[in-house]
Formats: structure tokens, sequence, C-alpha cells
């Protein structure tokens, strides 16, 4: 890939490496008008910030005349990328420092999402679509409409399961292709970086998860799971309304994508994603449901 | 006496236990590396399935030696799509060692091939079957996966870390 389009790819996964930085450590201002939760977040001054500097770089190598063909071996990209695999691999399994945080109303959101792409690839009705999405989106649904607290264990379940259907995500066949692609344009390689530490560490997380669920078994280590469960999983919810407009209004433009047969409709499907699990909803939270803490 | 003595069905349980503490870094470390090869392998032989499904052509091939009853290949000159004579090889690990066995030097066979790959693995058409059913990324592999996920489930403290003492931060 070019060097231009590599200087993209590496700020796309520095940008989701802080971004889940900030997941884990930033709690959000709750605002009563859910937009400007929406517009003032220190992730927007962020993606900016990176972006700005990815775009600088970029114009500095057009103007030197640089055209030069990078691949992951490439010194500058090697060291950055073993640093970062390192750092999100131990992030991801041993501490908290990289969070991926949702409600019920992300988890819900991308579930739909999964599924609009789902039924344009035709695939909507296969077993594993119905188990991984389809069935979790009806449970999700269920627990987003009632009014009292989901209890930790039921949580721990839809987070697992949740993080098994970004894996639907992962495996599409034009994904793969993606993966595999060695040209991208500028966009595509932000993207392609924001995407692949995205569903690392959501990968890595489902190995974590699945341990510990599978670790229940023994009543000993029962104590551990309500005390996790409110950090990962957050009671929050944007106002209803809110959450409507904004899912129909992604589903709405995914559906468009699809329908006119416009170019990268996938990447647009890894966009929305993303920022459901990490903006949309996060922003918007409100106090709502009674805290699952009153549970323990 | 204020200390009583455990029963002595407790000793190899408290053993285990700590075997368990012990190993339990080690084990979520085993456990990730084990996996992501399984599934490493599981994906490519997958994909290897779906490319020659999809993309292979079929083709004839001449078996040049006698099959090696410990050897990884049984080397093939097929006719390519430029129909030039182009070497390849069979993976033998696909298949089962009675299946290896009853090819001849010599013999002429039907295979796939993938014309755009670099390596020229060709795989036989009567035995598609069993290069489908290849579980040999396993192989090895299921048991320290095993056992380390074991040891994680009895011991799992470590999986928690960074999650629960965040107290003061939200």
């Amino acid at each position: 890939m070019s060097a231009q389009a590599m200087v993209f790819f590496l700020t796309g996964m520095f940008l989701e490496v802080i971004w889940l930085w900030m997941d884990a450590h930033l709690t959000p201002r709750l605002q009563k008008n859910p937009l400007l939760g929406l517009l003032v977040q220190p992730r927007w001054l962020a993606a900016i910030g990176l972006i700005g500097l990815a775009g600088a770089i970029t114009a500095i190598l057009d103007a030197l005349g640089v055209s030069q063909r990078v691949y992951i071996d490439t010194v500058w990209v090697m060291l950055p990328t073993v640093a970062l695999g390192v750092y999100i691999a131990f992030a991801g399994m041993v501490t908290g420092e990289l969070l991926p945080r949702v409600n019920e109303q992300s988890v819900l959101a991308v579930q739909l999402i999964l599924i609009v792409h789902q039924a344009f690839e035709g695939n909507l009705f296969e077993p594993l679509t119905l188990v991984l999405v389809v069935l979790p989106a009806a449970v999700v649904f269920y627990l987003t409409i009632r009014q009292s607290s989901t209890p930790p264990t039921v949580k721990a379940l839809v987070y697992f399961w949740y993080l098994l259907s970004l894996l639907v995500l992962g495996f599409q066949s034009e994904q793969m292709a993606f993966f595999s692609a060695k040209e991208f344009t500028l966009f595509e390689g932000l993207v392609f970086g924001m995407l692949l530490v995205f569903l690392i560490v959501h990968g890595l997380f489902a190995i974590r998860f699945f341990l510990m669920i599978s670790s229940l078994i023994l009543p000993r280590n029962r104590a551990y799971l309500p005390q996790v469960m409110p950090v990962i999983y957050y009671d929050e919810q944007a106002p209803t309304a809110v959450f409507m407009v904004t899912t129909g209004l992604l589903l709405g433009t995914l559906a468009a994508l699809r329908l006119f047969e416009i170019e990268n409709s996938l990447l647009w499907l890894d966009i929305a994603v993303i920022l459901s699990v990490q903006v949309f909803f996060h922003a918007a939270a409100q106090p709502g449901k009674p805290s699952t803490k009153t549970l323990q | 006496m204020k200390n009583k003595a455990a029963p002595p069905s407790q000793g190899p349980l408290q053993f285990i236990d700590l075997f368990c503490m012990g190993l339990s870094p080690m084990a979520i470390l085993g456990f990730v590396i084990f996996l992501i090869i399984i599934l490493s392998g599981l994906i490519g032989h997958v994909s290897l399935i779906q490319q020659y499904e999809t993309r292979g052509r079929e083709t004839t091939a001449k078996i040049l030696y006698a099959p090696a009853p410990d050897s990884e290949y049984l080397f093939v000159k097929y006719n390519g799509t430029g129909g030039q004579v182009e070497d390849g090889f069979v993976r033998t690990r696909y298949y089962r060692p009675e299946t290896i066995a009853q090819y001849r030097e010599g013999q002429f066979i039907q295979v796939y091939i993938l014309p755009e790959r670099v390596e020229h693995e060709v795989i036989p058409v009567a035995d598609f079957d069993e290069f489908r059913a290849y579980r040999g990324y396993w192989q090895g592999m299921w048991i320290p996966l095993l056992v380390s996920y074991l040891v994680v489930i009895v011991r799992p403290e470590l999986l928690y870390l960074g999650l629960t003492d965040r107290g003061g931060k939200r």
C-alpha cells in the first residue's frame, strides 16, 4: 500500500485504541440534551487531532513526491504495529485499560445493523445468523423495552453473545477480501485500521468472557461477575426517541447504500457499528433504569 | 485444639487448587495462543476449501513417484490452464494413509487446481471429501487447550484484573 494510505491505517489503529482507552477511563458527562452529548465528547477532539496530523503528514509526503510502497515489515510500520499489538493483547486479556463498553441500546443497534446487512446478503435465515444475530436481537429488544434492570448473569450472557455476533461482521466474505487487500484509499486505510483494532479487542474480550462464564461453574467464582458487569455493561440509556431516530437513520442509510449499490457499503457498515457502540448511545445516555448495583 | 486437620480428601484438592493458581497466568496466555492457532488453521482450511470450490479447475495429473509411507507430498505433473505441463503436489496430510497408498507411479488422476496460486497444490477430485473433512489442525493442540481451559476456570481471578477494582474511576 502507499505510504500515505499506511499513515492513515496507523492513524485508524491508534485512534481506535484511544477511543477504547477513553471508554475505560473517562466517565461520560450525562447531558440533558442528547444532541449536545453527542457533540461534546473528547473522542471527537482525539479524532480531529489525529486525522489532522495524518492529513498534514500525507500532504508533506505528497509535496515531497514520495510514492514509496510500504509493507508490514517496513521499519516505521512494523515498530508501532508490533508495539500496539503487544499492548492490545496484554490490555485486552488481563487489564481493563481498553474496555469495549456497551449498553442494551448499543447492542441492539449493532444487532439490527447486522440483520439489515445479512438480509441484503441473503443470509438472514441461515442457522448461524439466526443464532448469533436474530435471536439475541429479540432478547436484547425485550431487555431494552422493559423498565427493570438486567441481572448481571443475563448481562454477561448478552454481552458474550454480542461479542460473538461481531465475529459475523469480521467473517463476511467482502470483509475477508478487505483484510487481504493490497491497496487502500486514505479513507479505507483509516477505517480498516479502526476496524482491525476494534475486532481484535472484541475478539480478545470474547475469549476472556468465554473463560469468565465457564468459570461460573464453580460457586466460589460467582462473586466476581456482579462487580464486573456494571463496568462493562452500563444501565444508562439514551431516550427512546433518540434511540429510534438514530437507529432508524443508520439502518435507512445502510439500506439506501445497498439498494442503490453504492460502492464500499461494507465500509459504511463497519463505521456504523463502531459509531453505534462507541459514540451514539454512549454519548446520549441518560440516567434511566435503576442501577444493577442495587440487585447485588 | 483450634486447628482441625483437613479431611484426607481435601489434600489433593488443595494441591490442585494451588497448582491451578500458580499456572493461571501461563494458562491464560496458552489458551489464547492455542485457540488462535486452531482458529487460524480452521479459517485457513475453510478458505482453501472455498477457493477450490469456487475458483478450482479440473484437470488431469500424472503421479511421478510411488508414494513413500512417511512422505508429506505426492509429486505430480498436470496440464496447466495454458496447456503447458506444470509441476505440482498433493499434500498427503489431508488424506488417510490407505487413500495415499492406493496411488501408483505413472497413474493418471483427475485433480482440482487453483491457477492463480503460486503454490501448485492439487486436490484429487475423487478424494475431495477427505480434504474437506480434514481436521488435522486440532492435532497436538486440543489437549493443551483443554488443560489451560481447565486451569483458568478453576482459578479465573486474573481475568477480572482491572475490571473489578475501579471503584473510584466511574
